[in-house]
C-alpha cells in the first residue's frame, strides 16, 4: 500500500506539473497566435483594401459604370480569396464578388446593421469579426470609403473568413494535446521507473527493519547506491552490526552470572518486593526439590513451602532491614541452613528481597563432633584419674595396711595409669594426622615380612589364648606406603583380631592384588559387629562394647588411627562383618601415583 | 548408727565401682553395685535404697534416665541420689538437679567429699529416724 501511493504520488505530481506548464503553454500559444495571426491577416486585408479602393478610384466614374465595376469586384475578389462588396452612399450593393450582378437588387441594404459600412461612411477605415450565420463561421469585415474628387463617393468592403485563422488554431492546439498526452505518458512511465529504482532500496531496508524488529540482527542490507538511501541503508547497517556486538556482549555476560549463579554452593533467592520469587539458582533447587519453572512468579510461600524463610522474607520487604537467622530443616533429611537476606533497594524504596542461603549442616556436624570429641576425651582421661586418685586416697587412709588388698589396688593403679598412657598416646597419633601439612615416606617394602613382625610381637596374647593366626600373603608381596604407618595399621587390626576373638579362634590375613592398588584384608572368627554399629565402627571413641573394650585396654581410637592412616595414602578402608561369627576388616593402599 | 543403709553404687567403670563399694563398706553401708543403666532400673523397681551413688555415662541408658526413674517412684521420695560425672559443665549439673540429684560430684573427686556427704546424708537420715520415734 505504502509503496503503491508513493508510486501514485510522484506519477501525480508529474501529471500535476506537466498539466500546469502545457495549461500555460496552451493558453499562452491559444491567446498570442490568433491574435498575432488575425493581426496579420487584418493588415493584409487593409492593405488589399487599399489597393482595390485605388483601382476603383481609378476608374472614371465608377458608380456611373455599373457593368464594369461588377467586373472588377468579380477579378478582384477571385485573386484575393475574399468576397469583394462595393456599396453605394445610401446602402445600395452595387456590386458584389460572390453575388451575380441581376441579383443584386435582391439584397437587403448594406447601411444598417453593419457597423464596419456605417464607420467607413465616416471616413474611416471600419472593421469588424462577426458571425457568419450563412457560411457558420468567424468572417472579417472590413470596410473603407472610396474617395471621389475629395468627397466620399461609396463603400468598398471586403469580407474574409477567417478559416486559416481557425487552423492554426486548431493545429496548435493539437500539437499541445498531443505533446501532453505524450508527457503524461512519459511521466508515466518515467515515474513508474523511477519509484522502482528508488523503492527497491527502501524496499530492502523495510525489509531488513522488519527482521530487526524480530530481533534477527544477522541481516544486512545491500548497499549498492551512495545516495541517502545508500547512506541510510550503510547507518542502519552500522547500527544492527552494534546492537548485535552488544547483544552479544550482554548475553555472554549474562551466561558468566548465570554461570556463577548455578554454580554458588550457597543458594540464592531473589523475591519481587510482593514476594513473589523472580529467580532461583541450582542449589536452591536441589535443596528444596523445586525447580525454576514451577516456582518463578509465585508467592513465596507457595513456591518454597517453609514458614520460617517466608517470614524473613516479609520481615525483609517490610523494614529493609537485613536478617541474619540460623533455620533447621527437618524434612527428608534434618539441615541447618544460615539465611543471610538483604533487601533490594532503588530509589522508590524496596525492590525486592536477595536471599543467600548457606548449608551449614556439615559446620555444625563438625562442630558437635568436635564438642563430643572433647566431651570423650575428658571422660576417657577422667575416668582413670578418678580410679587413681580414689585408690591411692584410699591406700593412704589406711587400706596400705589392709594386707588383702593392698597389692590387688596397687595393680589397679598401674593398670589405670598404662591406660592413660596408651590413651595419650593414641591420642596425640591421631591428633599428629589430623595435622595439616603432614607427609607420608613412602618406600616399597615387602608387606609379608611385615605381617610376619607384627604376628611375631602379638605371639604371646596369639598363644594365650589358642589363636591360629594364618599370612597368607603372597612372600613376595612388595607395596608402596609409609612403611611405619602401615606397622602401625597392622598392629591395630591384627591387635583388634585378636582381642575380640574366640578362644581357640583364627586370623587370617590374605590380599587381593590389581594393577591399581593392593586390598589386604585380616579375617578373624571373633565376636563380630553388629549391622547397627558397622557404619559407625571407624569413629574416635566408637565401641560397640563399652566395658570390653576397656576390659582389653582399648582406648576406641584404634580403628580411627587406621582409616586415618589409609587415607593419607589415598585408600579407603572397610568392614564386613556377621555378629558371632566374625569380622573381615580390610584396607585399599592405591600403587600408582594418581 | 540406726539400722543399715542401703546403698546402690551406679558405675560402669568395673574399678571405681569396686573402690566405692570398698571405702562404704567399711563405713558400715549394705552395698549393691551394678554397671549399667538397665541393670540399675530392674534393681530399683525391685527394692529401694537410702542412697543412690551415680554415674552418667552409662552403657545404654544414661544416668539422668536413672535419675528420673528413681523420682518418678513415690517409694523413693527419701532417696538420695548422689551423682558422679566426667560431665562437669554447669548445664549438666543443672540438669541433673531438675531431675532430682541432691549432690554432683565432677569426676575426678576426691574421695574423702564422696564420703564427708555420705556420712552427712547418713547422720540427717538417723535425726530423722530418732524424731519418728519420739
Amino acid at each position: 500500500m505504502a509503496k503503491c501511493s508513493f508510486k501514485l504520488k510522484l506519477i501525480l505530481s508529474y501529471f500535476f506539473l506537466i498539466s500546469v506548464s502545457l495549461g500555460f503553454v496552451l493558453v499562452f500559444l491559444d491567446n498570442n497566435l490568433h491574435q498575432k495571426t488575425l493581426q496579420e491577416i487584418t493588415q493584409s486585408l487593409t492593405n488589399q483594401a487599399y489597393l482595390i479602393e485605388s483601382r476603383i478610384s481609378a476608374l472614371s466614374g465608377p458608380f456611373n459604370n455599373a457593368e464594369l465595376l461588377d467586373e472588377l469586384s468579380k477579378k478582384l475578389g477571385q485573386k484575393i480569396g475574399a468576397r469583394v462588396t462595393v456599396i453605394g452612399l445610401n446602402g445600395e450593393v452595387l456590386a458584389d464578388s460572390e453575388v451575380p450582378r441581376e441579383s443584386l437588387s435582391g439584397l437587403e441594404n448594406h447601411l444598417y446593421k453593419r457597423p464596419e459600412v456605417s464607420s467607413a461612411l465616416d471616413g474611416k477605415l471600419g472593421r469588424e469579426i462577426r458571425y457568419s450565420s450563412t457560411l457558420k463561421i468567424d468572417m472579417l469585415y472590413l470596410a473603407l470609403p472610396i474617395i471621389e474628387n475629395g468627397a466620399v463617393a461609396g463603400i468598398l468592403r471586403l469580407a474574409l473568413p477567417l478559416i486559416s485563422v481557425q487552423k492554426v488554431h486548431s493545429t496548435a492546439r493539437k500539437v499541445i494535446l498531443i505533446g501532453l498526452l505524450l508527457a503524461l505518458v512519459l511521466a508515466t512511465f518515467l515515474g513508474l521507473l523511477l519509484t522502482n529504482v528508488l523503492i527497491r532500496p527502501i524496499s530492502r531496508i523495510i525489509n531488513a527493519s522488519l527482521n530487526f524488529a524480530k530481533g534477527d540482527f544477522s541481516h544486512r542490507i545491500l548497499e549498492d547506491s551512495n545516495d541517502e538511501i545508500g547512506e541510510l541503508a550503510a547507518t542502519l547497517n552500522k547500527m544492527a552490526q552494534d546492537i548485535e556486538d552488544k547483544i552479544r556482549e550482554i548475553a555472554t555476560k549474562s551466561q558468566h552470572l548465570e554461570a556463577i549463579f548455578n554454580s554458588m554452593v550457597e543458594g540464592v533467592i531473589v523475591t519481587d518486593k510482593a514476594g513473589r520469587v523472580v529467580s532461583i539458582n541450582q542449589a536452591v533447587e536441589k535443596v528444596f526439590e523445586v525447580t525454576m519453572q514451577t516456582v518463578k512468579g509465585k508467592v513465596f510461600l507457595e513456591a518454597i513451602r517453609n514458614k520460617e524463610i517466608s517470614d524473613i522474607v516479609d520481615s525483609i520487604l517490610n523494614d529493609c532491614k537485613p536478617i541474619s537467622k540460623e533455620i533447621d530443616l527437618f524434612f527428608p533429611v534434618q539441615r541447618i541452613f544460615e539465611i543471610n537476606a538483604t533487601p533490594i533497594l532503588s530509589q522508590d524504596g524496596v525492590n525486592g528481597a536477595l536471599l543467600v542461603i548457606h548449608n551449614i549442616t556439615e559446620i555444625r556436624r563438625l562442630e558437635v563432633m568436635r564438642r563430643d570429641f572433647v566431651a570423650n576425651v575428658s571422660h576417657e582421661l577422667k575416668t582413670p584419674l578418678t580410679a587413681i586418685k580414689g585408690f591411692v586416697e584410699t591406700l593412704l587412709e589406711g587400706a596400705l595396711e589392709d594386707k588383702e588388698n593392698n597389692r590387688n589396688f596397687l595393680k589397679i593403679i598401674q593398670g589405670h595409669a598404662d591406660r592413660l598412657d596408651t590413651l595419650v598416646n593414641d591420642l596425640l597419633s591421631l591428633s599428629h594426622l589430623e595435622s595439616k601439612g603432614i607427609t607420608i615416606n613412602k618406600a616399597n617394602f615387602n608387606l609379608s615380612l611385615q605381617v610376619k613382625e607384627v604376628l611375631r610381637g602379638f605371639r604371646l596374647q596369639l598363644d594365650s589364648a589358642g589363636i591360629k593366626a594364618v599370612n597368607e600373603l603372597p612372600q613376595e608381596l612388595f607395596i608402596i606406603a609409609d612403611k611405619e604407618r602401615l606397622h602401625q595399621v597392622l598392629v591395630n587390626l591384627i591387635g583388634n583380631a585378636i582381642k575380640f576373638n574366640k578362644e581357640k579362634g583364627f586370623i587370617k590375613i590374605c590380599s587381593e592384588i590389581s594393577e591399581e592398588a593392593i586390598k589386604v584384608i585380616i579375617e578373624d572368627s571373633g565376636i563380630g559387629i553388629p549391622q547397627k554399629d558397622v557404619p559407625r565402627i571407624f569413629e574416635r571413641f566408637y565401641r560397640v562394647d563399652k566395658a570390653r573394650s576397656r576390659e582389653l585396654g582399648g582406648t576406641g581410637l584404634g580403628l580411627s588411627i587406621v582409616k586415618h592412616i589409609i587415607e593419607l595414602h589415598s585408600g579407603s578402608v572397610g568392614v564386613e562383618s556377621i555378629e558371632g561369627l566374625g569380622s573381615k576388616f580390610f584396607f585399599i593402599v592405591p600403587q600408582k601415583n594418581s | 548408727m540406726f539400722g543399715e543403709k542401703k546403698v546402690l553404687i551406679v558405675e560402669d567403670d568395673p574399678d571405681i565401682n569396686n573402690l566405692i563399694a570398698y571405702n562404704l563398706q567399711k563405713e558400715g553401708f549394705n552395698i549393691e553395685q551394678v554397671f549399667d543403666g538397665l541393670s540399675a532400673q530392674e534393681k530399683l523397681k525391685k527394692e529401694s535404697f537410702n542412697i543412690v551413688v551415680l554415674d552418667i555415662m552409662l552403657p545404654g541408658i544414661n544416668g539422668f534416665d536413672v535419675c528420673k526413674m528413681i523420682k518418678d517412684d513415690p517409694r523413693n521420695f527419701n532417696t538420695f541420689i548422689i551423682v558422679i560425672s566426667a560431665k562437669s559443665c554447669q548445664q549438666d549439673k543443672l540438669y541433673a538437679h531438675l531431675l532430682g540429684a541432691n549432690y554432683y560430684l565432677s569426676k575426678p573427686f576426691n574421695l574423702v567429699d564422696l564420703l564427708s556427704t555420705v556420712r552427712q546424708i547418713s547422720a540427717n537420715l538417723d535425726k530423722e529416724f530418732l524424731v519418728k520415734l519420739k
